[in-house]
């Protein structure tokens, strides 16, 4: 786990996020990678291309993907021309990811990053997509102003401020 | 946002005796309900949400009963699925079977 965005996090959160950076690499190691976007598994691809599509146009548009886990909704997003941001827990599968955009042509901007710690400017972006990660997170427990829901608004911009 | 609710039974159960199976997830999950929607609507303007699939959590079941299961039960549970999925939709429309649906889709805008 990437120490840096651990710093102010309350120690019981930091313990929370590096058991879950752990479990997720393993997770991650045991399941076979394929660079093929479209060989998504059948009800994995369902969901992400309903929640994506709940986004609207993506060209130009600077969405945040929050625990991207393999990167397929990261590139598929990137595909139709968003700059996509993705944030894991999991050096692992970052590593996937990387190997993904690779393949697929495509650039993303990633971080190793807990989503209960978002490390960006007020209004970066214009989508956040979630899928199957937000039940991960600590989602309420340390109160106003550390909830995930308020710093997932917090970074969003009016202009377009859509989330899924 | 996608993610699971706390109330579908089958996955409900599957939580409590996961160890039996192989399950492909991490030990620190809090499945959404969906008074989690209220909270939501603190913090954004517009939030709306339905529940996904019923009957299809039988299948990501059945592909999990062995921690290693051959591509002959992913063709069988992908071909169900292009049958359950739609037929998940139209019992969802039932009033109050989306409180009990296998996931929360959650859409808000601020």
């Amino acid at each position: 786990m990437d120490e840096q965005q651990l710093i102010g996090l309350p120690d019981e959160l930091v313990e929370r996020i590096r058991e879950e950076a752990e479990e997720n690499d393993d997770i991650y190691r045991r399941r076979t990678a394929d660079l093929d976007v479209s060989r998504i598994h059948y009800f994995h691809s369902e969901m992400v291309s309903w929640a994506i599509r709940q986004l609207g146009d993506l060209q130009g548009a600077r969405i945040l993907d929050i625990g991207i886990g393999d990167g397929h909704s990261s590139v598929l997003m990137a595909l139709a021309g968003a700059h996509v941001t993705g944030i894991e827990v999991s050096p692992v599968a970052l590593a996937r990811t990387e190997a993904l955009a690779r393949h697929n042509g495509v650039k993303l901007d990633l971080h190793e990053m807990p989503g209960e710690a978002l490390r960006f400017d007020k209004g970066a972006f214009d989508g956040i997509l979630c899928v199957s990660a937000y039940h991960h997170m600590d989602q309420e427990r340390y109160g106003p102003g550390e909830g995930c829901r308020r710093k997932f608004a917090r970074v969003l911009s009016r202009r377009t401020s859509l989330h899924d | 946002m996608i993610d699971p609710l706390a109330t579908n039974p089958p996955a409900w159960l599957y939580r409590r005796i996961g160890e039996l199976f192989s399950r492909d997830a991490t030990s620190r999950e809090t499945p959404l309900r969906v008074r989690d929607v209220h909270i939501l609507r603190k913090h954004f303007a517009k939030v709306e949400w339905h529940g996904m699939y019923l009957s299809s959590v039988g299948l990501i079941g059945l592909e999990r009963v062995r921690r290693n299961p051959g591509p002959r039960v992913f063709r069988f549970t992908e071909a169900a699925f292009k049958w359950t999925s739609p037929l998940d939709s139209a019992v969802l429309k039932i009033p109050g079977l989306q409180r009990i649906a296998w996931k929360i889709a959650i859409v808000a805008q601020r």
